[in-house]
C-alpha cells in the first residue's frame, strides 16, 4: 500500500508537487498519468526514497520511506532511464543487487533468464535500450519485491517483450499481491493492466479512482436530434462535436442518468459508446485547461 | 543478515574497487616511479644519498597526495553527479551514512594500500642489498599517508559542495588555495594605496595547506661534507611530520563534516554547480569579490605606474574591480540558474557589491587609519630592524637615527616621481618592535637625490658600531684562540675579463688568529669595512669586492652547529685586511689607481673621508 498525503516539493521557485495525495491499495496496479511536467516522476522519486519532501507524508505499507532501509528493501524501482555501472555485466549487476536486497531470489533470476534470453556475461551498457529495460525487469522481479514502482516501464520494448513483461508482472501481482505503481503516457497499455488510475496535473491529483468507476463516471454518446431540438440543459458536458446531424458528446455522469436526460429531447438516434482511458485523460484535462487546441498552421 | 545500523556495505565497497582500480594503479605507478624508481638510478641507490632521497620523496609524496586525494574523491563520489546515478544509489535499501562511509573508505583504503606496497617493496629491496634503514622508509610511509588522509578527506568535503563532477576539482583547488591568494591580493591592494606598506609574515597560509606544507614540510641536513663515496646514509631529518599529523586529524574532521553534509544533501542537486542552497549566495558573492581582488592584483601590478597620482590609481583600480566583480557576479548567477537570462532578475544584488568595492577602495586610498603618517615615538620602540643583514638596533641613538630617516621619508614623500628612472634607488624595509609587543613594518622605495636626509640617517644607523657588531656578531663573539678555522673567499669584478671572479682559501691556527684579531676586527671597528651599501646597482656591484668568512669549529667532521658565514664589502680604508690578504694569500685582486672606474673595492657609501688610496697596480698578491 502506498500513501502520499499533502506532499509538497519545490525546486527553487518551482512548486513541483503542491499538496499531492495518492492512495494505492495493496495488490493494486495503479496507473499514474498526467501531462508532461505534472510531477509524476517527482512523486515516484519520493515513493522510492530518493527525494526528501518539503512537507507531507510518503508511506509504503504504513511506514515512512525516506531513509527507511527496511521499506526500501521491499521496493523495486525501474526508472525511465535505468542506471548501470560502466562495463558491468548482467552478472555484475545481479551480484550488486543480490548483496543489497535480502529477498533476492537466485532461482527466480535463473528462471527469468530463460524468459529474457540475455547472456549474463553481456556488458549491460552495450545492450540496446530495450534490452537494458529487460535487464531492469529481470533484476527487479528477482528481488521478490512487495512494491514495484515503474516510470515509463515499457518504452523501448518490442510488442512481444511488452506482453511478456506484463505477463510476468501481473502474475506476480496475482500470486503475491504485489503492489504496482506505473507512470506512463501509454494510456492504451495502462488500460489493459491497471485497475486503479490517478490523473495528476500541476503537482496535484485531479482524479483518482478505480478504472471501472472512472470509465463509468463519463459517458460518450452519439445522437441525432430532430430539427429544432437541442441538447437538454442540466448535463455536465465536457466536449461536444457535430458532424451533420450527428452529435458526439462527452458527459460527466452515469449512463442511465445521461441517457435519461437526453431522452427528453426525443433523439432520432442515440448510442452509448465505450470511453477509452485516453479519452478520459484528454477530456478531463481539457476541463482543467489542458485541452487539445485547434490550431491551423 | 545485514545489520540495520551498519555503516559499511561490502557490496558497495567491492563495486567501487572493481570499477576504479585503474585509478589506484596509476597512483601506484606514480609513487613507484618517484621512490624506488628514483633510487634505482645509478647516482642514488642505498649509499650516502639514500636517506636524503627517501625523505625528499616523502616531501614529493605529500604533493602527489594533492592529486591522489582529488582523483580518489572524484571516483568514489562520482555517483552524486548524475540524476541517474544519484537516483539508483538513493533508492537502494542502504542508509546515507553507509553509502558515504563505504565510499570514503573505498577511496582511502586503496591509497594507503598502495603506500604500504611501495614501502614493503623498498624494504625488501633494502634487505636484498644488505642495508636496512627502515626509519627513513617509515618516515616516508607516515608522511605520504598523513598527507593522503588530509587531501582525500578535504576532497570528499569539497565533493559535497557541488553537484558537478567537472566543477569538483575546481572547488577543491580553490578551497585549498583561496586564503593564500586572497591574502596576497589584499597585500597588493594595500601596497598600491598605502605608502610605506610592508607585508609581514603571511598569517593565513595555514588555511592553504599546499602553501603551508611548502613552508613546513621539508628535509634538513647539517651534513656539509657530502661524502658521496660513503655507504652510510647522510645525516638528515624530515621536518613537518607534526604538521602533517595535525592536518590529517583535521582531515578526519572534514570527512565527518562531509558525512553530515551528505546526510542532508538533496539528491535533486545533482548537476548543480552549488549543491547546498545556503551556499549559493555565498558562492555568488565570493566569486564577485574574488574576481575583483584577482583583477586588482593582476592589473594593479601590471598597468599602474608606482608613481601614478593616487586619484588615477583609485579610478583605475575601481574600474577594474567593478568590471571584474560584475563578470564574476553574473557568471555565478548564470551557473546557479543554468541560464544566461539573469540580468533583469538579479542586477539589484550587484549594487551592494559595487558599493562595497567603492567604499573599501576610497577609504583605503584616504588612509582613514592614518597608516602612512603613523611613526612610533622613541619611547615606544624596543628595537628597529633593517633588512640589510637583518641589522637590529636597540641603542637609543640609533633608534633616533632610524626615526629621523623615517620622519624624513614621510615629510618628503615623493610625489609623481619614478624611482626607477632616477640616478639610483633602494628599497628599505624596517620593522619596529614596540614595547607593547607589537610590530610595525614599513617599506619604502627611495630615490637617491630626493631623500638624502633619510638616506644619511639610515646609513648612519645601519653602519653604526652597533649595526656592524650585530651583523658580524660571530666574529666579535669568538672567544679563545684555538678550536676555530675559517674559509675566506674573495669575490670581485674583473674589469678586463668583464666578469665576476672569486677565490678562496682555508685558514687555521695562527693564520686564523692573525687574520681575525689583527685585521678583520680592527678594520670592522675603525674603518668602513663591512659597511652596508644602500644603493646597490650594477655600477656599485662592479666596484665591489667582498670577503666572505665562513667560521666553524676546526676539525669538525659533521657540524652539529651550522657554520657561521658572513660576507662584507671591502673598503679602501681596510688597510689591515687588504695588506694581510696581499701578503698571505694568492688571491688575485685587480686594482688600478690609474683608472678609478676599475677600483674593485667599495669606497664606502658614507666613509669618513679618510679612505686610503687604492692599490697602485694590478698585482698578484702572494
Amino acid at each position: 500500500m502506498i500513501e502520499v498525503k499533502k506532499l509538497v516539493k519545490t525546486f527553487g521557485d518551482f512548486r513541483a508537487l503542491d499538496g499531492l495525495d495518492i492512495n494505492v491499495p495493496s495488490g493494486a496496479v495503479y496507473g499514474l498519468v498526467g501531462p508532461n511536467g505534472a510531477g509524476k516522476s517527482t512523486v515516484i522519486r519520493h515513493i522510492t526514497g530518493i527525494l526528501k519532501q518539503d512537507s507531507g507524508e510518503v508511506k509504503v505499507d504504513g511506514e515512512d520511506v525516506y531513509e527507511n532501509t527496511a521499506v526500501k528493501a521491499r521496493i523495486a524501482y525501474i526508472p525511465d532511464d535505468v542506471f548501470y555501472y560502466t562495463q558491468a555485466s548482467v552478472n555484475d549487476m545481479m551480484k550488486f543487487y543480490r548483496d543489497m536486497y535480502p529477498k533476492f531470489d537466485m532461482e527466480r533470476f535463473s528462471s527469468l533468464g530463460k524468459v529474457f534470453g540475455i547472456k549474463t556475461s553481456s556488458p549491460v551498457r552495450k545492450l540496446s535500450r530495450g534490452m537494458q529495460k529487460q535487464v531492469a525487469f529481470w533484476l527487479a522481479l528477482s528481488m521478490r519485491p512487495e512494491t514495484v514502482v515503474l516510470d515509463e516501464p515499457v518504452d523501448g520494448l518490442d510488442p512481444v517483450m511488452r506482453r511478456q513483461v506484463w505477463n510476468v508482472l501481473l502474475s506476480d501481482v496475482a500470486e503475491n499481491g504485489t503492489t504496482v505503481l506505473i507512470s506512463s503516457h501509454n494510456l492504451r497499455e495502462l488500460e489493459d493492466v491497471c485497475d486503479h488510475v490517478g490523473i495528476m496535473n500541476k503537482g496535484k491529483m485531479m482524479i483518482e479512482r478505480n478504472l471501472a468507476d472512472l470509465q463509468e463516471s463519463l459517458v460518450k454518446v452519439q445522437l441525432a436530434l430532430p430539427e429544432g431540438k437541442s441538447v437538454p440543459d442540466g448535463l455536465d458536458i465536457l466536449h461536444m462535436s457535430e458532424l451533420g446531424h450527428l452529435k458526439t458528446i462527452i458527459v460527466r455522469g452515469s449512463t442511465d442518468d445521461v441517457t435519461g436526460k437526453l431522452a427528453a429531447a426525443s433523439p432520432m438516434f442515440i448510442d452509448v459508446l465505450p470511453l477509452t482511458l485516453e479519452e478520459i485523460f484528454v477530456y478531463e484535462l481539457g476541463g482543467a485547461g489542458y485541452e487539445v487546441k485547434d490550431i491551423s498552421i | 543478515m545485514k545489520s540495520k545500523t551498519s555503516v559499511f556495505d561490502t557490496g558497495i565497497f567491492k563495486n567501487l574497487l572493481k570499477r576504479f582500480w585503474p585509478v589506484f594503479l596509476v597512483y601506484f605507478i606514480v609513487l613507484f616511479t618517484s621512490l624506488p624508481g628514483e633510487l634505482a638510478r645509478p647516482s642514488n641507490g642505498l649509499g650516502y644519498r639514500f636517506s636524503y632521497q627517501v625523505l625528499w620523496q616523502a616531501v614529493t609524496g605529500t604533493k602527489i597526495a594533492i592529486l591522489a586525494g582529488a582523483g580518489a574523491a572524484m571516483c568514489m563520489f562520482s555517483f552524486m553527479y548524475t540524476q541517474k546515478g544519484t537516483g539508483m544509489m538513493a533508492s537502494l535499501p542502504v542508509r546515507r551514512e553507509t553509502v558515504f562511509v563505504t565510499s570514503y573508505i573505498a577511496g582511502l583504503v586503496p591509497i594507503v594500500a598502495v603506500n604500504v606496497i611501495v614501502f614493503l617493496f623498498m624494504l625488501v629491496y633494502e634487505v636484498s642489498q644488505g642495508a636496512v634503514y627502515p626509519g627513513f622508509l617509515f618516515t616516508w610511509l607516515a608522511a605520504v599517508t598523513l598527507a593522503d588522509i588530509f587531501y582525500y578527506s578535504f576532497a570528499s568535503l569539497a565533493a559535497q559542495l557541488t553537484g558537478s563532477l567537472i566543477v569538483l576539482p575546481a572547488v577543491y583547488a580553490i578551497l585549498l588555495m583561496t586564503c593564500t591568494v586572497v591574502e596576497e591580493c589584499f597585500i597588493k591592494l594595500f601596497d598600491i594605496f598605502l605608502y610605506g606598506y610592508a607585508p609581514g609574515a603571511r598569517k593565513l597560509s595555514f588555511l592553504s595547506p599546499p602553501a603551508y606544507f611548502e613552508q613546513k614540510v621539508t628535509v634538513e641536513s647539517n651534513d656539509f661534507f657530502y661524502d658521496y663515496s660513503s655507504i652510510k646514509p647522510m645525516v638528515c631529518s624530515f621536518k613537518g611530520m607534526g604538521v602533517l599529523a595535525i592536518y590529517a586529524l583535521i582531515g578526519l574532521l572534514f570527512a565527518y563534516l562531509a558525512l553530515r553534509l551528505y546526510r542532508k544533501r538533496r539528491m535533486e542537486t545533482a548537476t548543480d554547480i552549488v549543491s547546498i542552497e545556503i551556499l549559493k549566495p555565498v558562492f555568488k558573492y565570493c566569486l564577485a569579490f574574488g574576481c575583483a581582488l584577482a583583477a586588482s592584483d593582476y592589473f594593479g601590478g601590471s598597468f599602474i605606474p608606482e608613481n601614478a597620482p593616487n586619484i588615477e590609481k583609485l579610478a583605475f583600480i575601481l574600474f577594474v574591480m567593478i568590471v571584474s566583480a560584475f563578470i564574476g557576479y553574473f557568471a555565478a548567477e548564470m551557473l546557479i540558474k543554468k541560464s544566461t537570462r539573469v540580468f533583469k532578475a538579479s542586477w539589484k544584488g550587484f549594487v551592494p557589491v559595487a558599493c562595497v568595492l567603492v567604499l573599501f577602495c576610497t577609504l583605503l586610498n584616504a588612509d582613514i587609519t592614518g597608516f602612512e603618517e603613523n611613526i612610533p615615538e622613541a619611547g615606544e620602540i624596543e628595537s628597529v630592524e633593517f633588512d640589510y643583514g637583518n641589522t637590529v638596533l636597540k641603542n637609543a641613538e640609533n633608534i633616533e637615527k632610524a626615526l629621523e630617516g623615517h620622519r624624513a621619508i614621510v615629510r618628503n614623500r615623493p610625489e609623481n616621481t619614478d624611482p626607477y628612472g632616477g640616478p639610483g634607488y633602494y628599497v628599505i624595509r624596517m620593522t619596529y618592535k614596540l614595547t607593547n609587543g607589537k610590530e610595525m613594518r614599513r617599506e619604502y622605495t627611495l630615490v637617491e637625490d630626493e631623500t638624502a636626509a633619510a638616506n644619511k640617517a639610515f646609513d648612519s644607523a645601519i653602519n653604526s658600531r652597533e649595526g656592524k657588531h650585530f651583523r658580524f656578531e660571530p666574529l666579535f663573539g669568538i672567544t679563545g684562540d684555538t678550536g676555530y678555522g675559517c674559509n675566506i673567499n674573495v669575490n670581485w669584478y674583473d674589469v678586463e675579463k668583464a666578469r665576476y671572479e672569486s677565490d678562496y682559501t682555508y685558514l687555521s691556527g695562527d693564520q686564523f688568529k692573525e687574520f681575525v684579531y689583527s685585521c678583520l676586527i680592527p678594520d670592522l671597528e675603525n674603518t668602513s669595512l663591512g659597511d652596508a651599501i644602500l644603493f646597490y646597482n650594477e655600477e656599485t656591484g662592479r666596484k665591489l669586492t667582498t670577503i666572505g668568512v665562513d667560521i666553524y669549529e676546526k676539525n669538525a667532521v659533521v657540524m652539529d652547529a651550522a657554520s657561521k658565514y658572513m660576507y662584507m664589502q671591502v673598503s679602501t680604508d681596510a688597510r689591515h685586511t687588504l695588506d694581510w690578504i696581499r701578503e698571505n694569500t694568492d688571491f688575485i685582486i685587480i686594482t688600478s689607481a690609474e683608472n678609478d672606474a676599475n677600483i674593485p673595492v667599495s669606497e664606502g657609501w658614507a666613509t669618513d673621508g679618510n679612505a686610503v688610496p687604492v692599490y697602485a697596480e694590478e698585482a698578484i698578491i702572494d
